[in-house]
């Protein structure tokens, strides 16, 4: 796959304060790339960039495509309230003049709204919103899609939509870049992460690797944790708990694979709930990036 | 791309907004017809008529509805936070802010004559046609009185151009304001505090009075319309210029 984006030691700093540090990020055609981190980490800041309505203080963007569309959803939706959906749309069409009102249409059935509704879109439900921003970023067939906070105000059919969207996109080799909070959302959406921190990168995660000698284990009571916990210190392993409302789990790196390492728990008196090879796991790689810097909300 | 933006904001600036703030200024320039009606003059006529409204409502009316009208389109824009879909369509700033003041000024004259000039209609089925005796500008009394429509013509150039020129500055308060009402405001007040400068600095210019006309040194309509469009010119430069050198558009 060709690269459709690269930027290259990105700072971006106002007044005295630094958005940006030295950030490095590629992206090809046809991935999508989550950007994760807490509030001020500078992913919106990161965005505004690449889109070009924000210069940097330094560094460099390059799109693949220099005249082409770059499709964006704001993390607020942008729209005339005034007019419709449909007339909204072909406003921002009129910049061009590349699509006409077939390709418009197209778009707004495409994310699950009706052409021929009347009513101006300033009445529309922020999740109606919401899909009128990614009709107005997905008409004109960019090559590159930048979504700030895309599941704002979306309802769960809505996520789900948008998820298929995003995947169709990306399978017609649109390269795609999401920011978020939401873990569980990126997780199953994006194919590589770049944990934020303090406006640098401080992680990256490839999501499609699809075992890294992690195992996730839920057991019975903090009886069977601690026996597992004294368990994995025995045998080298390393075990990490993640948050869990209800029975204790956690994760824990060994070479063992499912069927040879559920023996020797059993063995060791450690009732389990239930077990299973864990794909990368955003959330233990956030807490642990968490923990490194000290706590990533301090 | 420039034609583009440019169409795109004539296309949004003929809205129902516009047919509103023309309404209302063709309400206020009847209220003034009505006042007309009080004073006494040796003819009544249609030219006069107009004269008398336009001098006495329109100034202090005009700064408002000019900003109203056309001057915020930026700053509403702004507050939406549709530029950037602009620029990530390949629209540069400059791009950007041309076609908006292209548009918003072309949008601004058009709309200023356009209720003037139907006002000055309408004055012809309630009074009959004759020259302006009483209430036109002092120093224009010759074309007052011998080609009142000329007279009239020019009287609405002047205020265009004096629209245009409120609409320019709230196009540049709005450079750094995203607040729509700040900056409809902002030319009413900059207007007024001018005038007062004025009156504080013992100028000729009269606080209460007709956007310059009437105390303008030599012919009234040429002075008072080259410094309109002086203010305008200048405003709607200052404001491409410090919009294009700004480094963030969001």
């Amino acid at each position: 796959m060709e690269e459709i984006l690269t930027v290259k030691s990105l700072q971006k700093t106002i007044g005295q304060k630094r958005i940006l540090n030295d950030v490095d990020l590629t992206l090809k055609s046809g991935e999508i790339l989550g950007i994760i981190g807490p509030n001020g980490a500078g992913k919106s800041t990161l965005l505004k960039i690449i889109s070009g309505t924000m210069i940097p203080t330094a560094g460099s963007v390059h799109f693949s495509e220099r005249k082409g569309v770059i499709g964006i959803v704001p993390e607020t939706p942008a729209i005339l309230p005034a007019l419709d959906g449909f007339r909204n749309l072909e406003l921002l069409a009129s910049i061009r003049k590349k699509i006409g009102k077939r390709e418009i249409k197209e778009a707004m059935e495409t994310v699950g709204l009706d052409p021929s509704n009347s009513k101006p879109a300033g009445t529309y439900s922020l999740g109606m919103k919401q899909r009128l921003m990614l009709a107005q970023a997905i008409m004109e067939k960019p090559r590159l899609l930048l979504l700030d906070e895309p599941t704002n105000g979306l309802d769960p059919v809505g996520i789900i939509d948008l998820r298929n969207l995003l995947f169709k996109l990306s399978d017609d080799g649109v390269g795609i870049i999401i920011a978020s909070h939401l873990l569980r959302e990126i997780e199953v959406m994006c194919h590589r992460v770049v944990i934020f921190s303090k406006g640098r990168i401080i992680r990256e995660v490839n999501l499609q690797e699809q075992s890294q000698g992690f195992i996730e284990i839920a057991v019975s009571d903090l009886e069977d944790w601690k026996r597992l916990c004294q368990w994995s210190q025995e045998n080298s392993n390393s075990l990490k708990e993640l948050p869990s409302k209800g029975l204790p789990r956690g994760l824990l790196q060994t070479n063992l694979t499912v069927p040879d390492l559920l023996p020797q728990l059993i063995y060791a008196g450690i009732k389990i709930e239930s077990i299973q090879t864990a794909e990368a796991n955003l959330e233990a790689a956030f807490l642990e990036c968490a923990r490194s810097e000290g706590g990533l909300y301090r | 791309m420039l034609a583009n933006v440019t169409e795109y904001e004539l296309k949004k600036q003929f809205n129902k907004r516009l047919l509103m703030v023309g309404l209302i200024q063709f309400i206020l320039l009847a209220a003034g017809a009505g006042i007309y009606l009080t004073y006494a003059t040796p003819q009544r006529t249609s030219y006069e008529a107009f004269s008398f409204s336009v001098f006495t409502i329109l100034p202090m009316a005009l700064p408002f509805l000019s900003a109203l009208s056309t001057g915020i389109t930026l700053a509403e824009e702004r507050s939406l936070g549709l530029v950037p879909l602009f620029i990530s369509r390949g629209v540069s700033p400059l791009q950007y802010i041309l076609g908006k003041a292209v548009g918003s000024a072309t949008a601004q004259i058009c709309f200023t004559c356009i209720t003037l000039a139907a006002f000055l209609l309408t004055t012809f089925i309630f009074f009959p046609k004759g020259p302006i005796l009483t209430f036109g500008a002092h120093s224009e009394e010759y074309l007052a009185i011998n080609d009142p429509f000329m007279h009239s013509l020019a009287c609405i150039l002047v205020y265009a151009s004096a629209a245009l020129a409120f609409s320019g500055i709230a196009l540049l308060i709005s450079v750094w304001v995203s607040n729509v009402f700040v900056v409809a405001v902002v030319p009413t007040v900059a207007y007024f505090a001018a005038l007062y400068i004025f009156v504080l600095l013992d100028s000729n210019l009269n606080p209460y009075f007709h956007l310059a006309l009437d105390q303008s040194p030599g012919p009234a309509f040429a002075s008072a319309g080259t410094y309109w469009i002086a203010v305008a010119a200048i405003s709607y430069l200052l404001a491409v210029l410090c919009f294009t050198m700004k480094k963030n558009w969001s």
